[in-house]
């Protein structure tokens, strides 16, 4: 994307621009003189071409630096494409046995091959790979540890450490959940969750719970530890603040993390409604009914709150059956549209029959309306 | 005699005056846009692109199409917004009471069949006169309404969007598959942001295939090569500048992303204006400072929206017309911001800027030429004068094209042929030769026109996207 010679760019731009200020302030001093009598037209006529003269020098070499720049990158890629999909061959043909690996060193779009190798096979196919990155001696934990390493260079290694799932490099990874820098932090977050691995899962929990990322990048982070999740996200849950909670528990239900349900009840009760809202979602999506919490989805249904009264909605086909039937049907006649859609649906879940009955008999006209486009739905669908 | 060419002279002063800010800063602008576009093209990643497909740790979102007249474009379009690489989304196509067989066209292509929808009408519209569901799409919905402006059709779509981010896009445009997973990703990332603007090029010159670019090359118009150069300028360096300093005032109503729930809060579109993409940027900017939230509008260099741009004379002059109109439109009705430190950078530099430099600045250029003459015939004209700082205003015009096509170079190298872009830089130097001056006097007259054509939009000409 970005191609090498961005600096050299960045260099010209801030070249044209000095002198670009350089010229228009000259301009302004010698015409206020003018202006005031101070200075003759011979002054003011001579900054104007001096400005003129470097006007022009710079659209020169700025054309030039472009056109320069398209012709070198267009061959430039040309051959770096080519290298990577030779090398990319030449590992594959090892790693069916139809070729012997190639000796390192290797240069680097051998070293990119690899990378995209390792996140495509899975297995002893993959541990193969991963085994070959260690053998390649990547520069990736140096650039890491290195204190004058670059910003674009750290984002670099971060990115190469997650796709290379190597666990060894996740204590080098760690120190970057802490970082002043946001972009950073984010980024070591990913790779960590793709490396970390046994008890390195329960490093990255603690490091999460310090790292002050944002709910969206913590919840990230969870999803990318896939069946590793467990520990992480128990922790997050019991020692976590509103913002680690919240995404525990939004992992808790996208992993289906059936062994960690029964720490999502006493969520529900918190006086936070968006963890309210989350533990309701978690919930849903993992089947699991509130026991001796039913009066507390209940109450919720009266909540302020109308993304609460939702969410408590969806869960609401979870409780007993006369119970769930009795409460959809009330939230049929919520004044919030949602609310109604999220209770048809449930109902349609729950009892296709109630649906069609209060699609013909819901005493709110609204409810009824909205049964009867849910049926509609459904009969779409199907 | 000498206090008039005193006068005059004065008047000369204030223009270069004017015109040595104005470039500093662009200047600055430059700067910021450089550092902004490479920070997102560094921190860019591709892997999370994939996690975030694969992970569903996405938001869904809803594409709401406002059409009009757009039977010719209008298949070619809803097939770029189905083909998409995203996985959660609905297109929502509001047929804002069409005279040509837009419906129609979209009743064929997409087996279209009427069905009764309850929605909810959170935000007042013209009365809806049916609702489409497609027998080949499932995330398809097509609304028929009467005819109520862009502004009043975006709305329909609103109240029938489901999901919590909104992608508004004109009938006319096509997206990059990706363009949605990377705008919508930095939602994901902060939830400070209220909405994202894509870079919007013109589609003039590209082979499309099934609603998607494969690939571009420089148009066969002069006009239209002329709007690449502009269209480079004002992403990559004002939009890009402006979100850099966290105030940016414009997200192009060709494709932003927008939170729903934040745009239904401040009463969603206004149809009393025809800047209202700019307007809905403006009152969430101003609403969210009133309310002392933190909070980002953003603008993001990638994803990329492309646009059918007009060929000829009349459409584009109507165009950039109705876009100054709006201009104006917005900077009444936010007039309490200016200079309000209140609204801080947006009050002091943002806003001072758009009526200094944007919605007064072709009042001054176009002054600036229709004045020689007077200078001429009062005998204080000084031709070797004005020449050079015409040819310096024309330098400085034709290096901030420059630097924007550098940028585009060096970030998405979209027009991949080296003749493509020796042409670019050509041209670059054509366009402050007629075709500026041409819209700046457009300009000029919509200046005053303001008031007498109030809500008028014109009529647009299209080629059509399949053509």
């Amino acid at each position: 994307m970005w191609r090498r010679g961005e600096r050299l760019y960045a260099l010209l731009v801030f070249l044209v621009v000095a002198l670009e200020a350089l010229a228009l302030g000259g301009l302004v001093l010698v015409f206020s003189g003018r202006l005031f009598g101070l200075l003759d037209y011979s002054a003011t006529r001579q900054t104007l071409l001096q400005a003129l003269f470097l006007t022009a020098l710079i659209l020169v070499l700025l054309s030039a630096y472009i056109l320069l720049y398209h012709a070198y990158t267009e061959a430039k890629e040309l051959r770096d494409r080519k290298a990577y999909e030779d090398w990319v061959s030449r590992f594959a043909r090892a790693l069916f046995g139809e070729g012997a690996l190639p000796l390192p060193p290797w240069p680097e779009p051998a070293l990119q091959a690899l990378l995209h190798l390792r996140e495509t096979l899975k297995g002893e196919m993959g541990e193969k790979v991963a085994e070959w990155i260690r053998l390649a001696r990547p520069p990736w934990v140096f650039w890491l540890k290195r204190s004058w390493t670059s910003r674009p260079e750290r984002l670099e290694a971060l990115e190469a450490l997650g796709l290379a799932r190597l666990p060894e490099t996740l204590e080098s990874i760690l120190p970057y959940l802490v970082h002043p820098d946001p972009v950073l932090r984010l980024a070591a977050a990913r790779a960590a969750a793709r490396a970390a691995q046994g008890e390195g899962v329960l490093r990255l929990g603690e490091a999460l719970l310090a790292s002050g990322l944002s709910k969206g990048g913590l919840l990230e982070a969870l999803l990318l530890l896939e069946d590793r999740a467990e520990p992480a996200v128990a922790l997050l849950l019991d020692k976590g603040g509103k913002e680690e909670v919240w995404a525990a528990l939004e992992a808790i239900g996208r992993l289906h993390l059936h062994p960690l349900a029964e720490k999502v009840l006493p969520f529900l009760e918190v006086q936070e409604p968006e963890i309210q809202a989350a533990a309701l979602r978690a919930l849903a999506r993992l089947g699991y009914p509130p026991l001796g919490y039913e009066g507390v989805v209940l109450g919720l249904l009266r909540s302020g709150e109308e993304f609460l009264r939702v969410q408590a909605t969806r869960l609401l086909p979870l409780l007993p059956p006369h119970l769930a039937r009795k409460a959809l049907w009330r939230a049929l006649e919520d004044p919030s549209f949602y609310v109604r859609r999220a209770a048809a649906e449930a109902l349609g879940s729950l009892d296709p029959g109630g649906l069609r009955e209060a699609a013909e008999t819901h005493p709110d006209p609204y409810g009824r309306a909205m049964a009867a486009q849910v049926l509609r739905e459904g009969a779409w669908r199907n | 005699m000498e206090k008039l060419a005193w006068i005059i002279y004065g008047y000369q002063v204030f223009v270069l005056y004017y015109f040595a800010f104005l470039n500093l800063l662009y200047a600055v602008f430059a700067i910021f846009g450089l550092r902004m576009v490479a920070r997102y093209a560094r921190e860019l990643s591709e892997l999370s692109l994939k996690d975030l497909l694969e992970r569903e740790a996405y938001l869904p979102v809803s594409i709401l199409v406002p059409t009009y007249n757009e039977e010719k474009s209008i298949t070619a379009s809803v097939r770029s917004f189905l083909a998409l690489r995203y996985p959660e989304f609905e297109v929502i196509v509001v047929a804002d009471g069409p005279r040509d067989r837009t419906l129609e066209v979209l009743k064929e292509a997409f087996q279209l069949v009427k069905v009764d929808w309850v929605f909810r009408k959170s935000l007042p519209t013209k009365p809806i006169r049916g609702v489409y569901r497609s027998l080949s799409h499932p995330n398809l919905l097509v609304v028929d309404k009467e005819n109520g402006g862009k502004a009043d059709a975006l709305n329909a779509g609103l109240n029938f969007a489901r999901y919590p981010l909104f992608c508004a896009v004109d009938a006319d445009s096509l997206l990059d598959p990706e363009a949605l997973l990377r705008a919508s990703r930095l939602f994901l990332e902060d939830e400070r942001v209220l909405a994202v603007g894509g870079t919007i090029r013109p589609l003039n010159g590209a082979q499309v295939r099934e609603g998607i670019v494969e690939v571009l090359h420089l148009p066969r118009g002069f006009l239209e090569k002329m709007q690449i150069i502009e269209y480079a300028r004002a992403f990559f360096m004002g939009r890009a500048g402006w979100s850099a300093m966290d105030a940016l005032l414009i997200i192009s109503g060709a494709f932003g992303l927008f939170r729903r729930t934040e745009a239904l809060r401040v009463g969603g579109y206004r149809t009393d204006t025809v800047g209202e993409d700019m307007e809905l940027v403006v009152r969430l900017h101003r609403r969210a400072r009133e309310e002392g939230r933190d909070y980002r509008i953003l603008y993001t260099p990638d994803p990329i929206c492309y646009t059918e741009v007009p060929s000829d004379w009349n459409t584009l002059r109507r165009q950039r017309n109705r876009w100054h109109r709006g201009l104006w439109e917005v900077l009444w009705l936010h007039r309490a911001m200016l200079f309000n430190p209140r609204y801080g950078r947006l009050g002091f530099v943002a806003m001072p800027y758009f009526l200094l430099f944007e919605a007064l600045g072709p009042v001054v250029e176009v002054l600036g030429y229709a004045l020689l003459p007077v200078f001429y015939l009062l005998g204080v004209f000084n031709p070797e004068f004005a020449f050079l700082f015409l040819l310096l205003a024309l330098g400085y015009g034709i290096l901030l094209s420059q630097l924007a096509i550098g940028m585009e170079t060096l970030l998405l190298k979209r027009y991949p042929r080296l003749r493509d872009r020796m042409a670019l830089l050509f041209l670059s130097l054509l366009e402050v030769l007629g075709y500026r001056q041409v819209l700046a006097l457009e300009r000029f007259l919509a200046t005053f026109q303001v008031l007498r054509k109030r809500g008028q939009w014109g009529e647009m000409r299209r080629k059509g996207l399949e053509g």
